[in-house]
């Protein structure tokens, strides 16, 4: 029964917010992402609730900074998708609050391990990351059509949920799967208002979440493969293959496959060649 | 005769000062255990232990409540004998060692409960969290070796690890309450 909550809680969660939410929107309003980035953030936030429990104030190491990005990044996300209409101004806000993320979820390694030279460089590092996922993120959802975005991001970070887990970072494969849950809520509705704009706002959301998540797993386990991390992080920028002229072409079930598959297939081959190498005996006891 | 008498009491005086004084040992690492056990699966105890220990020790077997104990763990020492299992340990499901590499035991009081018995009471930092616990410490032994004046205690005590942050599979197959036994050596500086 846990298990059921623990999976479904965070999309009922972001569904039944964003219905609610979906009571303030205008009559005809079409620019929805800020409703849609709060209920990401709330529902990825309520997967770390619903899973570990309630995190302390302030969040005890970098596992219980996840709920704090995650509704963070939903109000950032909604305010400048709200307000702050132009796209540079929503980068400009998924940069602070991935900084602000990575400062967090960093707070031991800046204490205890890293010198400042090489604090610097994974703050910038990490950060810049995020920066560049948001553009990968923003760009696809702009151009694709559809639901073929969501539909491809609820995949890949489904499927970035097992890297985690293969690397030896459950916790985070966990959570991952929190945010893949809470897409698919934010999914359902969006089904229901065909006409709304929704990725505006979200995309923070993902972007910030994703590198997120990505970055705490890589620096917490101790067999991350940095060759792994980096086929994971290959799939939103190979998304933008499927702009090349020959592929843009094919449209339908098979341009939608094809833009899955570019996402997708890296993030995949990146679960494989965890599953292979050392990192997967990790749970040759069985896991606990 | 007035001040010599003086002179002779104040040296007395601190030749007993010398001999009330705490010794002060230092943890032999090689000769210290720090065993743990948790429940797995509700039907057993799975066991493990770390190898690296530090630390340093205050006696006063005369005013135990002026002795100290402070030990110091390598969280990514811990060994439960299966590799895989123990790099599942060292991750962020478990102890988080890239984060919180060190658990550090300091002793606030000490307490004779009986003979050669002692309630050790102090502050344990584990997984970025620090919450009092209380040992009942048995001292085992005192003595000048080949090898320096050793010392010597053991004890137990139980610790849930969600109070310390760390609920990974909580009530799912493996136990929140965790006993560690301690074996403590020390050589006397």
């Amino acid at each position: 029964m846990d298990i059921v909550i623990q999976s479904a809680g965070p999309a009922v969660i972001a569904a039944v917010l964003m219905l609610l939410l979906g009571r303030m929107w205008k009559a005809g309003e079409r620019d929805v992402g800020w409703a849609a980035a709060l209920a990401l953030g709330v529902g990825t936030g309520a997967s770390y609730v619903l899973i570990k429990g309630w995190p302390e104030v302030p969040p005890l190491g970098s596992t219980q900074v996840v709920p704090y990005v995650a509704v963070a990044a939903g109000l950032v996300g909604a305010v400048s998708a709200r307000w702050l209409r132009a796209w540079w101004m929503q980068w400009l806000g998924a940069i602070g609050v991935g900084f602000a993320a990575i400062w967090m979820m960093t707070r031991s390694f800046r204490e205890h391990t890293w010198e400042s030279t090489e604090a610097t460089y994974w703050l910038t590092g990490l950060t810049a990351v995020i920066a560049g996922l948001w553009l990968c993120l923003r760009g696809q959802a702009m151009r694709w059509p559809g639901r073929s975005f969501v539909v491809t991001y609820g995949m890949f970070v489904a499927v970035m949920s097992g890297v985690l887990v293969l690397s030896g970072t459950a916790s985070y494969g966990q959570l991952a799967g929190g945010l893949a849950a809470a897409l698919g809520g934010v999914f359902l509705v969006t089904l229901w208002r065909k006409e709304a704009r929704w990725f505006d706002g979200a995309v923070t959301v993902l972007a910030v979440m994703i590198g997120h998540l990505l970055a705490s797993g890589y620096l917490t386990a101790l067999d991350f493969k940095w060759y792994v991390a980096m086929m994971v992080l290959a799939g939103p920028v190979l998304g933008f293959a499927s702009e090349l002229t020959f592929l843009r072409r094919r449209t339908g079930w098979l341009g939608f496959a094809i833009r899955m598959g570019l996402v997708v297939v890296p993030v995949a081959a990146a679960a494989v060649v965890a599953k292979l190498t050392e990192a997967a005996d990790t749970y040759g006891y069985g896991g606990y | 005769m007035g001040k010599q008498m003086v002179l002779g009491l104040l040296m007395f005086g601190f030749a007993g000062a010398l001999v009330q004084a705490a010794d002060r040992y230092e943890v032999d690492g090689v000769h210290t255990t720090v065993l743990f056990r948790v429940k797995h699966m509700d039907v057993a105890y799975a066991y493990g232990r770390f190898n690296k220990i530090e630390g340093k020790l205050k006696w006063d077997e005369a005013n135990p409540e002026k002795s100290k104990f402070e030990i110091e763990i390598a969280a990514d020492s811990i060994d439960s004998a299966h590799g895989g299992r123990d790099k599942h340990l060292k991750g962020p499901d478990f102890f988080n060692v890239k984060e919180f590499p060190k658990i550090t035991f300091k002793s606030k009081d000490v307490k004779k409960t009986s003979e050669n018995m002692y309630m050790v009471s102090g502050k344990l930092q584990m997984h970025g969290k620090t919450n009092d616990v209380s040992c009942e410490l048995e001292h085992v032994g005192t003595k000048s070796t080949g090898r320096g004046d050793k010392i010597g205690f053991e004890g137990h005590f139980v610790i849930k690890r969600s109070d310390f942050g760390m609920n990974y599979m909580v009530g799912q197959g493996l136990g929140d309450e965790v006993t560690v036994k301690v074996s403590i050596e020390a050589n006397k500086k």
